[in-house]
C-alpha cells in the first residue's frame, strides 16, 4: 500500500496522479521510494513510461514543499491556552492552563477525574479569551460509558453564574459528542469524521475519553506482532491528532488508563542498570518505582497505558492519583510547565478545583 | 448518474438553507477529487448503493471490494464523512455526532431501577441507571448477591413503580442462585410469583470462555424480547480459577476487557440496566493501610476499575443493616446510606421506617 494520498492529502487529482497512486499501490512504493529510488528502478517496478514519473515527480516535489514559512512570532502568538476554571490547576499547567496545538494527557487510575478535567475544558474552551477561554467550542470522544451529560449540565450551570455576562457564550449545545463502542469505529471516527469536522466547526477542543479500553480489549494478545500493530495504529491516530491541533490551533486532551507495573524486586538504585527502561520510566512514567520501594508499596507501582510508544506521541503528560479522598495532580513532562509540581485538587459541585 | 455535483466539499453556507438533508445520499455525490465513475461502479456493483453504506463501512469491508485499493477506499470513506453532513442546531456535523444537548436528553429518557430501598435509591439519585455498567463490590454476606436477587424482581415492575418494565437475565457464576427467594420478593412487590419466575432467564456460567458465550446468546434474546436488567453473579470468580499467575494475567486482563466492553455494548443497544457483583481481597502487602482504614480492594485489576461506570461498595453494619458506599461514579457524589437485608429482599432500617 501507499502513503502517498496520507502525506499529500491535498494532491491535486488529475488523471495522471491518479493512475499513478494506483500504480503506486500495486507495486507498493511508498512516498520515500519514489524520492530515493531512480527513475529507471521506478519505471520498472511501476510499470509506467519515464516521462510520465517525471511529471509525477514534479507535481510531487512541488506538493513537498514547504509552503510559506511562517515567522516564529507569528507562531507564538497563535500559541492559545485554555484556562481550566481554576488558577491554581493552570498554574501547573504552565500558568494559564491548557496549550493548544499539541496532544496533552491525563491519565490516572478509575475515579481520580480524569473525565471531569475533561468536561470542564469542554465547558471553559467556550469562554471568551477575557475570561481565559478561546471561544471556540469542543468535541467529546468517548470509548467508554459516553458523555455523563447530567454532570457537565451542572458545571455548565456553576460556570454561568461564575460568569454571568458570558452566560449565552456556554452552551451544551456546543459540546459535539460521540461514543465509539469499538476500535474500528474510534478509528474511522477520528481517521475520517474528526478531521472534517474540526476544520469545519470551529473546534478549539478535542477531548478523548480514553484512549487506551479499546486497544487493550483487541491487541492484547502476546507476542511482538500484535504489539507492533498497535503502536503503529496508535502513532498514526496521534499523527492525525496532533496534525489536527496543529492546523486548526485547537488543544487535544486525552485520557489515558493506568496498568499495574510488576516490578523485579529492586530496593535500590544500584541493583537495576539505569539504561534499563524501567529504571528510565521513573522519568516519563509519573510512578517513581523508586519511591515506591523506600516507602514499601512496591505493589501500588502504576505505569500509563500503551507503553512507551504513547509516551513518544503526547507532548505533555499529567498524572492524578487519589489516595482516599485525598487526590493530587503532578506534571511529569511539558514544554510550557516545570515538571514535579505536586497539587491537591478536590472535586467540588462547580468542578475540579486545587487546594491550597 | 447525474455528473453535475460539486467535486468539494461546498462551504458550509450552501448547505445551512436545507434545513436536514432527508433520505439517502445518492452515490454519485462522490465523484470527483479522485474517485472516478469507475470506482463507483465497482462500488455499486458490491452492494453499496448510497454515500450512508459507505461511509458506515470499515474500511476493511471497502478493501474486499474487487479494484478498490487502499488509498481510493481511504479516500472514499474521507469524501462520504464530508459529503455527509447533518444539520444539528443548523450547522452542519458529520453523521454520528451529536450535540451534548442532544445526547442529554436522549439520556435522560433512560430510566433507573429501584433497589428496593428508599435511602439506597436516594443515594444513587433514583436507582441502578441503564445503559451503563454498576459493580457492587464486597465482602461475602455483605449483600450483594440479595441486591441482585431483588433486582430480578423489581425490573419487571411498571416504570411508575420504579421497575422497567421487563425481564431479567440472570448469569451466574458461583452457584447461588435461589428461585425461592425470588417468589418472597416478588409477594412484596404484589407481583405473580410464577410470572416473575417466566421472566428471569437464568444462566449458569461454567469457565470464562463460557461466560463470554453467554453474552451472545444474551443478545439475541434482548432482540426478540424487552429485557431490562443483565446481572453477573460474580464477574470474576472463573477467571479467578480459569486463569492463574502471572504468566497469565494478560491473558485473562484481556479477557475480562472483551467481557466487559460486550457488556458496555449491551447496555448501550438495548439499553438495559447491567450490574455486575465483584469479590474484594485483602491488602496485605505494603503499608496501604497507613492511608486507608479499609484494605479490602475489588478484584479485577484496573481494566475493571476503568470499565465500570458506577462503582459501589458494600459493608457489613449492625444485624441485617449493610453499608453502602458510592466508590466511583460520573455524577454521584462520594457518600453512604444504610440498608437491611430481610425476607423480601433489600429494604430500608426498620428503625427508621417507624
Amino acid at each position: 500500500m501507499t502513503d502517498l494520498s496520507h502525506i499529500c492529502p491535498s494532491f491535486l487529482h488529475t488523471e495522471l496522479t491518479n493512475s499513478i497512486i494506483s500504480s503506486a499501490d500495486a507495486a507498493n512504493l511508498t512516498t520515500t521510494d519514489f524520492l530515493t529510488l531512480s527513475l529507471d528502478a521506478l519505471a520498472k517496478k511501476t510499470g509506467r513510461h519515464v516521462v510520465e514519473l517525471r511529471r509525477f515527480l514534479d507535481i510531487l516535489m512541488r506538493e513537498l514543499m514547504p509552503q510559506s514559512p511562517v515567522p516564529l512570532l507569528v507562531v507564538t502568538d497563535r500559541q492559545g491556552f485554555i484556562s481550566t476554571g481554576d488558577k491554581l490547576i493552570d498554574k501547573v499547567l504552565g500558568g494559564r492552563g491548557l496549550a493548544t496545538g499539541c496532544i496533552s494527557e491525563f491519565v490516572g487510575a478509575s475515579s481520580v477525574g480524569k473525565s471531569h478535567i475533561l468536561m470542564q475544558l469542554c465547558l471553559t474552551v467556550q469562554l471568551s479569551r477575557a475570561n481565559g477561554g478561546i471561544g471556540r467550542k469542543a468535541v467529546y470522544i468517548s470509548t467508554e460509558s459516553g458523555l455523563e451529560t447530567r454532570r457537565l449540565n451542572q458545571l455548565l450551570f456553576h460556570l454561568r453564574k461564575r460568569y454571568p455576562d458570558e452566560a449565552s457564550n456556554l452552551n451544551s449545545e456546543n459540546v459535539l459528542c460521540i461514543t465509539c463502542g469499538d476500535l474500528e469505529v474510534q478509528e474511522h471516527v477520528i481517521r475520517y469524521q474528526l478531521p472534517f469536522l474540526v476544520r469545519t466547526q470551529n473546534i478549539g477542543l478535542i477531548a478523548l475519553d480514553s484512549i487506551a479500553s479499546h486497544y487493550r480489549a483487541e491487541h492484547g494478545e502476546r507476542g511482538t506482532a500484535s504489539l507492533h500493530k498497535r503502536g503503529n495504529e496508535l502513532v498514526q491516530c496521534a499523527e492525525i491528532l496532533r496534525n489536527l491541533a496543529a492546523e486548526c490551533g485547537c488543544a487535544v486532551a486525552v485520557a489515558n488508563q493506568i496498568r499495574d507495573q510488576f516490578a523485579k524486586k529492586k530496593s535500590s538504585e544500584s541493583e537495576i542498570d539505569i539504561f534499563d527502561l524501567d529504571y528510565q520510566s521513573r522519568y516519563f512514567s509519573g510512578w517513581d518505582w523508586l519511591d515506591a520501594a523506600s516507602t514499601g508499596d512496591i505493589h501500588e507501582l502504576k505505569v500509563p497505558a500503551l507503553g512507551l510508544i504513547w509516551t513518544n506521541c503526547v507532548s505533555q503528560r499529567a498524572v492524578l492519583k487519589r489516595n482516599g479522598s485525598k487526590r493530587t495532580i503532578v506534571i511529569v513532562f511539558s514544554p510550557y510547565a516545570s515538571s514535579g509540581q505536586v497539587l491537591e485538587y478536590e472535586i467540588r459541585a462547580e468542578g475540579v478545583r486545587g487546594v491550597v | 448518474m447525474p455528473s453535475q455535483l460539486p467535486s468539494t466539499v461546498t462551504g458550509q453556507d450552501s448547505y445551512n438553507d436545507e434545513p436536514v438533508i432527508s433520505g439517502p445520499t445518492p452515490l454519485s455525490m462522490l465523484e470527483g477529487n479522485g474517485i472516478t465513475a469507475g470506482d463507483l461502479r465497482k462500488v455499486l456493483e458490491a452492494g453499496f448503493n448510497t454515500v450512508e453504506s459507505i461511509a458506515y463501512t470499515p474500511k476493511r469491508a471497502l478493501l474486499n471490494i474487487k479494484g478498490i485499493s487502499e488509498s481510493k477506499a481511504d479516500k472514499l470513506l474521507t469524501e462520504g464523512a464530508q459529503d455527509l453532513v447533518i444539520s444539528v442546531a443548523c450547522k452542519l456535523v458529520p453523521m454520528g455526532f451529536t450535540t451534548a444537548t442532544e445526547y442529554h436528553q436522549r439520556r435522560s429518557e433512560l430510566i433507573s431501577i429501584t433497589t428496593g430501598s428508599k435511602q439506597l435509591d436516594t443515594l444513587l439519585a433514583g436507582g441502578i441507571e441503564t445503559g451503563s455498567i454498576t459493580e457492587v463490590f464486597g465482602e461475602f454476606r455483605t449483600g450483594k448477591s440479595q441486591l441482585c436477587h431483588t433486582l430480578a424482581v423489581t425490573c419487571q415492575l411498571p416504570i411508575d413503580m420504579g421497575g422497567g418494565e421487563g425481564k431479567c437475565l440472570y448469569i451466574d457464576t458461583e452457584g447461588t442462585f435461589r428461585p425461592v427467594r425470588l417468589l418472597s420478593i416478588a409477594q412484596r412487590f404484589g407481583l405473580n410469583g410464577q410470572e416473575v419466575l417466566d421472566n428471569v432467564a437464568y444462566a449458569r456460567a461454567y469457565n470464562a470462555d463460557h461466560q463470554q458465550q453467554l453474552l451472545n446468546q444474551a443478545a439475541e434474546l434482548m432482540a426478540n424480547s424487552r429485557f431490562s436488567i443483565l446481572i453477573v453473579d460474580s464477574i470474576m470468580s472463573l477467571y479467578r480459577t480459569d486463569f492463574s499467575g502471572r504468566g497469565e494475567l494478560a491473558a485473562r486482563q484481556m479477557h475480562v476487557a472483551k467481557f466487559l466492553r460486550t457488556l458496555q455494548r449491551l447496555a448501550d443497544e438495548f439499553g438495559i440496566a447491567v450490574v455486575i457483583t465483584n469479590q474484594v481481597v485483602a491488602q496485605v502487602d505494603g503499608n496501604a493501610s497507613m492511608y486507608n482504614p479499609d484494605p479490602k480492594k475489588p478484584i479485577g485489576g484496573n481494566i475493571l476499575a476503568h470499565a465500570s461506570t458506577t462503582r459501589l461498595s458494600l459493608k457489613k453494619g449492625r444485624g441485617e443493616q449493610r453499608i453502602c458506599k458510592v466508590y466511583d461514579s460520573p455524577c454521584l457524589p462520594e457518600s453512604e446510606c444504610v440498608f437491611t437485608i430481610s425476607e423480601d429482599g433489600i429494604s430500608d432500617p426498620k428503625e427508621e421506617n417507624e
